[in-house]
């Protein structure tokens, strides 16, 4: 993976995170390589037809039709994406949503609201493979 | 039937013994027994005992029957000197077996229902064993005799009677021996010269004998004196005649007047010895007259008469010898007797005390099984259950049932044991209204006991056992509130008594525990489960709250964000300015909402504790460091204080960061220039940190209250300098670690915060987790 342009993938109803995201990842932080779910419709479908494995996967949780839950256990069932990291973004950040997400299997969170000035470092050390659970 | 035999093999061991039991129960049972001599009570007692023990053995009643009818139509007995209720009270406390016992009682049942006759009465109730409750009523066991020294005066002639009737045959045996014998000796002495003579001789010898068997018939029904001068009297007329015949005289006569005068001073009343002798000598002394030879004869018979006169005093002194003789020995039986008795008593008592005992061991093991029950299981119905079934086989009972209250009229069987005289599918209700015993005493709250169920004294109710004859009524009842009743029915009457009225009402006791224990718990799984609700709920609500909170700030943070770094195009540093602001608002409203979500959370009791191990070195510096960032743009010194010592504390790292960085940031917020000094040291058994820094100062009217939310110092500082929440939530934390903080403060010099932490987390008041947070 070393070298190669990481490849990000965010599922998340909310319009305005969507944005956020898109802006902090293409514009801040110059990722090209990055491709948004409005919803959770046929997921999985969606993503094996992605024409490569996200790198990074960013899973609202609370998403119509499937939660953040539910595409995170399905993710992770896919031994094609084994490899993939799975980062929970939501707002729900009660320490029982915390280890709910921990036990789940997320390999990270970073909490809305998103610090857009902290969100960058936060992106390479989980991108450096750093277990990274951020409540702002 | 093998066990009857077995127990009819174990008495015939003891036959000996028990003959003489049976023959003082025998006399106890029946005052006129006790006149009876002791060989003949032995005897009866001997006949009963055989009856017993063949009735035993064959199983069938017709010896005991047999025995009933022989005495009551024996010649010369007294009439049914054995009737059934004597038989019942003789055999009552001697039949220490128990299925012996029911037996022979099913026996004398069945004779009383062949013999309907007036002259069986019932026996009265007395009481009854609780040892022993299967038994029918029994009789009271013979009770101790009052011990006195003053004789009746009818026992007194019966022994004297019986004295006199014992050594009669023994003197007429005598006396007709030594009748003969002085017979002979006149013979010999005198010679005989006519056939006469010999004739003579003859009727002398052979009157007594024939007299004397009169006499003693006479004596053998009780009239003694008569029988004596039936005897006598033939035999003195013919001395006399002979006397009067005689050509000579011969002193000897006179001695056997001497002899008479013995005799009749024992055979007959004593003091008749004297009249007997005054007889005699009237006699003698005509007789002398009618031969001429008066005064020379008074001479003559001066020496015999003294001696016969002599031989009467020494017949009246007899006499009160005799007295005193019959007086003593009637004492003596009289004694011997109340010994006995006593004996028997003690023996009695002793076994009773013994059966006692074991049932009251046999009752505290119960109840102290029925506590451990009542301890151990939490499953109402399936102990109620066990409840009476130990009461009614371990304290023999016929039958134990608990009732509950059902609204406030009803009482519903909800467990019974024994003989149910109710169907299992068709358990009827009871109104606490009506006037049985259940009912009464759900109403009065008070034991209730029906001694004799036949007496009517209550209504009659639908879980009465057929043969009860007995039963009580113990409320169950914890304080005010009453749960049921607890309702015990015996076959015996009076089977409620004061031995084990404490035992039963004991049990009733645990059983109203129970019911109040299960109430409790029910009512306390029920609060739980509502308080567990409303938990869920609260925090369900500061989850969606915070989420909500946070979902439109993180549109407001970055787009705002975005314009003022000029990601989306160029800004003015005007427009910059105001987009900072509106920034630093927006982080500000972040700080708040965490603040009150925290507090909240600690408010509804939904705050977890993270418990660990934490590094409070590593801690402390750490927060230093990131104090250090705040003190950037001010003239403010850092000093810290960590003891190298400082051992690591059991707690939540994430909460105790955040007391120590909201002590450091109002620290730095309300000091303009001078040091903030942050020490941290062990201190017994407890970490004490104080944070001092040379700020504005608390006035003293204000200190009580900068621990209340919301509460800001007033003096100039404005709303930037914090949520108004650090030092509640840090309270908050530091409390719930199970420590305390406190301040000092003067305004103008600064303010000291001291932080005392234990060392050993106190779990109570938290949920604790022992999840590893990151």
């Amino acid at each position: 993976m070393a070298g190669e342009e990481p490849f990000f993938l965010y599922i998340d109803d909310d319009a305005f995170s969507r944005d956020i995201v898109k802006t902090l990842l293409e514009t801040v932080m110059g990722f090209s390589q990055a491709t948004y779910f409005e919803d959770s419709h046929n997921f999985m479908e969606k993503i094996k037809a992605l024409p490569r494995i996200p790198t990074l996967i960013f899973l609202g949780i609370q998403v119509r039709p499937h939660d953040g839950y539910q595409m995170l256990a399905a993710i992770k069932q896919t031994p094609l994406y084994q490899q993939t990291r799975v980062i929970a973004v939501t707002a729900y950040v009660m320490v029982e949503d915390v280890q709910k997400m921990k036990a789940a299997g997320f390999d990270g969170l970073i909490s809305k609201p998103i610090i857009h000035r902290i969100f960058p470092e936060l992106l390479q050390r989980i991108l450096a493979g750093e277990p990274v659970w951020y409540v702002s | 039937m093998l066990a009857l035999k077995e127990f009819a093999h174990v008495i015939t061991q003891n036959k000996a013994d028990l003959a003489e039991t049976y023959a003082h129960l025998l006399a106890g049972a029946k005052p006129q027994l006790a006149r009876v001599p002791r060989i003949n009570r032995v005897a009866a007692g001997r006949k009963l005992l055989e009856a017993v023990i063949q009735t035993l053995e064959t199983g069938s009643n017709d010896p005991l029957r047999r025995l009933l009818f022989e005495t009551e139509a024996g010649p010369g007995s007294s009439p049914s000197i054995l009737d059934l209720t004597c038989l019942e009270r003789t055999l009552t406390p001697i039949i220490t077996n128990l299925e012996a016992g029911k037996f022979l009682w099913q026996i004398l049942a069945e004779l009383r229902a062949d013999r309907p006759d007036a002259a069986f009465k019932p026996l009265e109730p007395e009481t009854t064993n609780v040892a022993r409750p299967e038994q029918p009523p029994a009789g009271k066991p013979p009770s101790s005799p009052k011990r006195s020294d003053e004789i009746d005066p009818a026992i007194l002639t019966n022994h004297d009677k019986q004295l006199r009737t014992d050594s009669f045959y023994t003197v007429l045996l005598a006396t007709i021996t030594l009748a003969i014998l002085s017979s002979i000796f006149l013979i010999f002495i005198r010679p005989v010269d006519t056939t006469a003579d010999y004739l003579w001789a003859i009727v002398f010898m052979a009157v007594p004998p024939i007299t004397g068997r009169w006499a003693w018939k006479i004596a053998q029904t009780g009239r003694q004196t008569e029988g004596a001068w039936l005897f006598i009297g033939p035999y003195l007329l013919l001395i006399t005649i002979g006397f009067v015949r005689a050509e000579s005289f011969n002193p000897a006569w006179f001695y056997l007047y001497g002899y008479f005068i013995m005799v009749s001073s024992t055979l007959i009343r004593p003091e008749a010895g004297f009249d007997v002798w005054l007889t005699c000598l009237v006699l003698q002394l005509a007789a002398l007259f009618f031969r001429g030879q008066f005064l020379s004869t008074i001479l003559m018979t001066a020496a015999p008469a003294g001696i016969n006169l002599l031989m009467a005093i020494g017949g009246v002194l007899t006499t009160l010898d005799w007295r005193e003789a019959v007086q003593s020995t009637a004492l003596l039986h009289l004694r011997v007797q109340q010994r006995r008795d006593e004996l028997f008593a003690a023996q009695e008592e002793l076994r009773r005390v013994h059966i006692k005992q074991k049932a009251l061991y046999t009752q505290l093991l119960t109840s102290v099984e029925v506590g451990q029950r009542i301890a151990a299981l939490l499953d109402l119905d399936n102990l109620l259950n066990q409840v009476v079934d130990l009461i009614r086989a371990k304290l023999g009972f016929a039958y134990a049932g608990i009732f509950l209250l059902e609204g406030d009229h009803w009482l519903v069987a909800q467990a019974q044991a024994g003989n149910r005289p109710v169907a299992e599918e068709s358990l009827p209700r009871l109104s606490i209204d009506d006037a049985h015993l259940l009912g009464l005493t759900a109403r009065q709250r008070q034991d209730l006991i029906n001694q004799d169920i036949r007496s009517g004294q209550f209504e009659a109710h639908p879980y009465l056992s057929a043969n009860a004859l007995s039963e009580i009524g113990l409320p169950l009842i914890v304080g005010d509130r009453l749960y049921g009743v607890l309702n015990i029915q015996s076959f015996g009457v009076n089977a409620f008594d004061g031995e084990n009225l404490p035992i039963v009402r004991l049990l009733a006791n645990q059983v109203s525990i129970a019911l109040h224990n299960a109430e409790l718990f029910h009512d306390a799984v029920l609060a739980r489960k509502e308080a567990e609700q409303a938990n869920e709920i609260k925090s369900h609500f500061l989850a969606s709250m915070s989420h909500e909170l946070r979902t439109p700030l993180n549109a407001i943070l970055n787009f705002t964000g975005f314009v003022a770094d000029g990601i989306f195009g160029p800004v003015t540093d005007q427009q910059v300015d105001a987009l900072e602001k509106t920034l630093d608002s927006g982080a500000h409203l972040l700080s708040l909402i965490n603040d009150i979500l925290d507090l909240a959370k600690v408010e509804a009791g939904a705050m977890d504790m993270f418990v660990e191990e934490v590094d409070m070195k590593g801690l402390l510096r750490s927060t230093v460091a990131t104090a250090t960032g705040l003190t950037t743009n001010k003239p403010i010194k850092l000093l810290v204080e960590i003891a190298e010592n400082l051992p690591p504390l059991p707690g939540d790292k994430r909460r105790l960061r955040q007391i120590l960085l909201n002590l450091v940031s109002n620290a730095v917020k309300y000091t303009k220039e001078g040091q903030i000094k942050i020490v941290a040291q062990p201190d017994g058994d407890a970490i004490q940190i104080c944070v001092q820094d040379t700020g504005i100062g608390i006035p003293a009217v204000e200190q009580p209250y900068v621990f209340e939310s919301f509460h800001r110092a007033q003096n100039g500082m404005n709303s930037e300098l914090g949520t108004g929440l650090g030092l509640p939530i840090a309270k908050h934390f530091v409390e719930a670690h199970g420590g305390h903080i406190w301040l000092e403060s003067e305004v103008g010099v600064g303010t000291t915060f001291y932080v005392r932490l234990p060392l050993e987390f106190v779990r109570e008041r938290y949920t604790i987790s022992s999840a590893q947070r990151s």
